[in-house]
C-alpha cells in the first residue's frame, strides 16, 4: 500500500530535479580540483542548482515564507491579465490540448515516447550507416506508425534524404557514411 | 561616437541591407518567418533555432539579417492561423483569436488578414524607427557598464524573467544556474584549465566545451516537437473560407492611428522587458483597448480595433526586445535568446562591441527590420488568398522533418571531433527540455544561463580581478551603478515573499 502511494507520488519531475542534484554535487566537488579562478563559477552555480533542486524537492517540508518562495505563483502581469475580462476566457482558445497516444498494433505509447524513442533510434542509426540514409528511414518510420498514406511517406521520405543532402551539398559535412556500414560510394 | 560619425555608419548600413545578397537574405527570411509562424505549433523562436546551423556559410551580418528577418515574418505569420482557424501559430497571436475568429467566422477573414498585415508593419516600421532614434543613448548608457556591472546586470535579467514568467520563482533560479552551470563544461575563459572534460574516457571531445547553438536547438527544436507530438489536434479543421476584401482592411487600419501607435509603443515598452515578451505585451495592449473603448462590449465578437491592438503590439515587441538582447546581452524573448545565439556564433558579442565597432552590423539589422516591415505588408497582402493552405499542413508532417532538419544541422555545428557530441546534446537536452516545458521550469532562463554563461563568467573573473578578489566590487560606492543594480536584484529575488507581509503592514495602515 505504501509503495503504491510513494509511486504515485514520485513523478518525472522528481527525476529532473535528482539530475539537477546529481549533476550540480558532481561538479560542485569536482571544482575543487581545479585552480581558484576557473574553480569560482563552477562552484558558484552548481551551489545553487543544488540549493535550488533541494527546495524543490522537499517544498512540501519547507515552512511558510520559504514555501511561498518555492511554490509556483503567477507571474508579475498576470494579475492584470487577470483583472481583463479578456474573451479568450470565454472561447478557451489557450486551453491545455489533451494528451496523444499512438496506437502501434500491440502496444498503445503516449505520443512523446513515440517519437522520443524514434528520435533516439534515428541517432543510433545515423552512427552505423549515415544520417544521410537513417534520415529517410526515420521519417517514414515515423510516418507507417502514425498510419500516414505510402504517397506522403515516400514525399516525405525523399524529401528527408534531399534536405539531408542538401547539408552534404553546402556544408561538405560527412554524414554519408557510418561506423558500420560505408555507403558513400553509392552517392 | 560624434554624431557625424553615427550617421555615416548608419549610411554605411543602409549601404548594406540594400546590398545584394543581404537584401535577398531579408525577402528569404521574411517569407520563411511567415511560412513557419502560420504553421501551427511552430514559432520563431524554433524556425530560428532550426535556422542557426544553416547561417553558418554566411557572413555574420547577413546571417543576423537572416535570423532576424525569420523573427519578424515569424511574428507575423502567427497571426495567419490564429484568424483563419482560432490556433495561433505562436503564443504572442493568441490576443489576435479574440477578434481576428470571430470576423473570419462573419465572412471578413481577408479584410481581418489585411488588417493584420497592415497594423503588423506600421507599428513594426514606428517601434524601429524610434529604435534607432534611441540607439545614441542606448551607446551612452552600454557604455558607462563596466565588468562588475555586466555581472549584475546578467544576474538582474535572470532574476527578472524568473520574477516575470509564469511558475516558481526558484525553479526559474534553479533552470538559469543549471544554465550557467552546463557552460562550465570546457576549458575555462580565463585560464588554461579543462574543466569537466573527462580526457580519459572521451578524449579531447569536451574541451571546446558544450555547444550552446545545440542546448538552442534541443530546446527549441527537438523539445519542442516532443510537446507537439503528444498533443491531439495535429491537423486543423478549418471551416473559414476565405471571403471579404483586402482594401477595407487597410483603410480600417488608417482609421486608428492611435490604436496602431500605442498598441505598437506598448508592445516595445514590454518586449524590453527581460522574459515579458510579445505574449504579454498582446494582452495587455488588447486589455488596453477594450479599456479605452466606447464599446468594450464589442470585443471579441470581432472588433477591428481588438484586432489592431493585439497585431500592433505584437511586432511593436521586437524593437523592445533586441533592446537588452544587444545593449547588454539579456534576451526579451524566447526569440532573442536564439538570436542572442545567433550573434555569439557568428562571433559578434552584445554590448559595447555591437554600439562600437560593430554599430554598421548593428543599424544594418535594425535597417533590415524596417525593410522587413514593408515587406510583410506587401508579402502579407498578396499571401491573404493562398493562406488558409498554409494553416492546413499536418502537424504530424511536420516533426520528422524538423528532427531531421535539428540533428543533420546539430551535426554540422563543429569540427569533426564534436559532430555526434552536438548530436547527444540536442537529444539530451530536447528530452530536458520537454520535462521543463512539461513541469513550468522557465526555459528561457535556462537559455539565457546557457548563452550568457561564458560572458557572465569573464566579467565575473574580471570583477573580482580588478578588487583583488574582494565580493565587495558588487556593491561599491565609487560605482552607483553597482549598488542600484544589488539593490534592485535583492528587490527582485525577495520581493515575491516579502509583498504579502507589506501588503498586510499597508492595510493596517490604512
Amino acid at each position: 500500500m505504501e509503495l503504491r502511494s510513494f509511486k504515485e507520488r514520485v513523478t518525472a519531475e522528481h527525476g529532473l530535479l535528482l539530475l539537477f542534484i546529481i549533476v550540480g554535487t558532481y561538479m560542485f566537488v569536482e571544482s575543487y580540483s581545479f585552480p581558484d579562478r576557473p574553480a569560482a563559477f563552477p562552484r558558484f552555480t552548481a551551489a545553487m542548482t543544488v540549493l535550488g533542486a533541494l527546495a524543490l524537492l522537499f517544498r512540501s517540508y519547507l515552512p511558510g515564507p520559504l514555501k511561498r518562495l518555492v511554490t509556483d505563483s503567477s507571474g508579475a502581469f498576470e494579475d492584470m491579465a487577470a483583472d481583463e475580462e479578456t474573451p479568450g476566457d470565454e472561447q478557451g482558445s489557450l486551453a491545455e490540448p489533451e494528451t496523444r497516444y499512438v496506437d502501434l498494433k500491440y502496444v498503445t505509447v503516449h505520443g512523446a515516447l513515440f517519437v522520443g524513442i524514434l528520435t533516439s533510434l534515428f541517432v543510433a542509426l545515423s552512427y552505423a550507416i549515415g544520417m544521410l540514409w537513417a534520415s529517410p528511414i526515420f521519417i517514414a518510420a515515423y510516418l507507417i506508425g502514425l498510419r500516414r498514406p505510402w504517397y506522403m511517406i515516400v514525399l516525405l521520405s525523399v524529401l528527408g534524404f534531399l534536405m539531408a543532402y542538401g547539408f552534404v551539398a553546402v556544408l561538405n559535412i560527412n554524414i554519408d557514411s557510418g561506423a558500420l556500414v560505408d555507403l558513400g560510394s553509392y552517392l | 561616437m560624434p554624431f557625424a560619425e553615427t550617421i555615416s555608419v548608419f549610411i554605411e548600413a543602409v549601404g548594406i541591407a540594400f546590398s545584394w545578397p543581404t537584401f535577398g537574405w531579408i525577402i528569404v527570411g521574411i517569407l520563411l518567418g511567415i511560412v513557419i509562424g502560420a504553421l501551427p505549433g511552430l514559432g520563431p523562436s524554433l524556425g530560428m533555432a532550426i535556422m542557426l546551423p544553416l547561417t553558418l556559410p554566411l557572413e555574420p551580418v547577413n546571417a543576423i539579417i537572416l535570423l532576424v528577418s525569420v523573427y519578424s515574418g515569424a511574428m507575423y505569420g502567427g497571426a495567419i492561423a490564429a484568424i483563419l482557424i482560432n490556433a495561433p501559430g505562436t503564443a504572442a497571436a493568441a490576443a489576435t483569436t479574440f477578434d481576428g475568429y470571430p470576423m473570419s467566422r462573419s465572412g471578413d477573414a481577408m479584410k481581418a488578414l489585411s488588417i493584420s498585415a497592415t497594423a503588423s508593419s506600421i507599428a513594426g516600421f514606428f517601434t524601429v524607427i524610434t529604435l534607432i532614434l534611441l540607439s545614441p543613448v542606448l551607446v551612452e548608457i552600454v557604455l558607462a557598464f563596466g565588468s562588475p556591472e555586466r555581472f549584475l546586470i546578467a544576474l538582474l535579467g535572470l532574476a527578472m524573467i524568473t520574477v516575470i514568467a509564469r511558475g516558481s520563482m526558484v525553479k526559474g533560479i534553479t533552470a538559469g544556474m543549471f544554465g550557467l552551470l552546463i557552460t562550465s563544461v570546457g576549458t575555462a575563459p580565463m585560464a588554461i584549465t579543462p574543466r569537466y572534460t573527462f580526457q580519459d574516457q572521451f578524449g579531447f571531445v569536451l574541451v571546446e566545451g558544450i555547444a550552446f547553438v545545440a542546448v538552442l536547438i534541443g530546446l527549441f527544436a527537438i523539445a519542442e516537437m516532443f510537446k507537439l507530438a503528444g498533443e491531439k489536434g495535429g491537423i486543423s479543421q478549418s471551416d473559414t473560407v476565405l471571403s471579404g476584401s483586402v482594401i477595407p482592411g487597410i483603410r480600417t487600419v488608417f482609421s486608428y492611428p492611435g490604436t496602431v501607435l500605442k498598441s505598437g509603443y506598448i508592445g516595445m515598452a514590454i518586449g524590453s522587458i527581460p522574459g515579458a515578451g510579445s505574449t504579454v505585451s498582446t494582452f495587455v495592449a488588447y486589455g488596453e483597448a477594450v479599456r479605452s473603448a466606447k464599446d468594450p462590449e464589442t470585443y471579441g465578437k470581432g472588433n477591428e480595433v481588438g484586432l489592431i491592438a493585439a497585431e500592433s503590439s505584437n511586432n511593436g515587441t521586437i524593437g523592445g526586445s533586441l533592446i537588452p538582447t544587444l545593449s547588454f546581452g539579456i534576451p526579451g524573448s524566447a526569440a532573442t535568446a536564439v538570436l542572442l545565439g545567433g550573434l555569439v556564433m557568428h562571433g559578434l558579442r552584445p554590448g559595447p562591441t555591437l554600439f562600437g565597432e560593430e554599430l554598421v552590423t548593428t543599424y544594418s539589422l535594425f535597417i533590415a527590420l524596417l525593410i522587413g516591415n514593408v515587406l510583410i505588408l506587401t508579402v502579407g497582402l498578396l499571401l491573404v488568398t493562398r493562406a488558409s493552405a498554409i494553416t492546413r499542413v499536418d502537424t504530424d508532417y511536420i516533426i520528422p522533418i524538423i528532427i531531421v532538419l535539428a540533428l543533420v544541422g546539430a551535426f554540422a555545428l563543429r569540427g569533426t571531433g564534436q559532430n555526434w557530441l552536438d548530436v547527444s546534446t540536442v537529444v539530451l537536452l530536447g528530452i530536458i527540455g520537454y520535462y521543463m516545458k512539461k513541469f513550468d521550469y522557465s526555459i528561457i532562463a535556462f537559455v539565457l544561463g546557457v548563452v550568457l554563461g561564458p560572458i557572465a563568467e569573464q566579467n565575473l573573473d574580471r570583477s573580482l580581478q580588478l578588487s583583488d578578489g574582494s565580493w565587495l566590487v558588487f556593491f561599491n560606492p565609487d560605482r552607483p551603478l553597482t549598488i542600484i543594480l544589488s539593490i534592485l536584484i535583492v528587490i527582485m529575488v525577495l520581493g515575491p515573499s516579502i509583498k504579502p507581509y507589506v501588503t498586510n503592514a499597508l492595510n493596517r495602515g490604512s
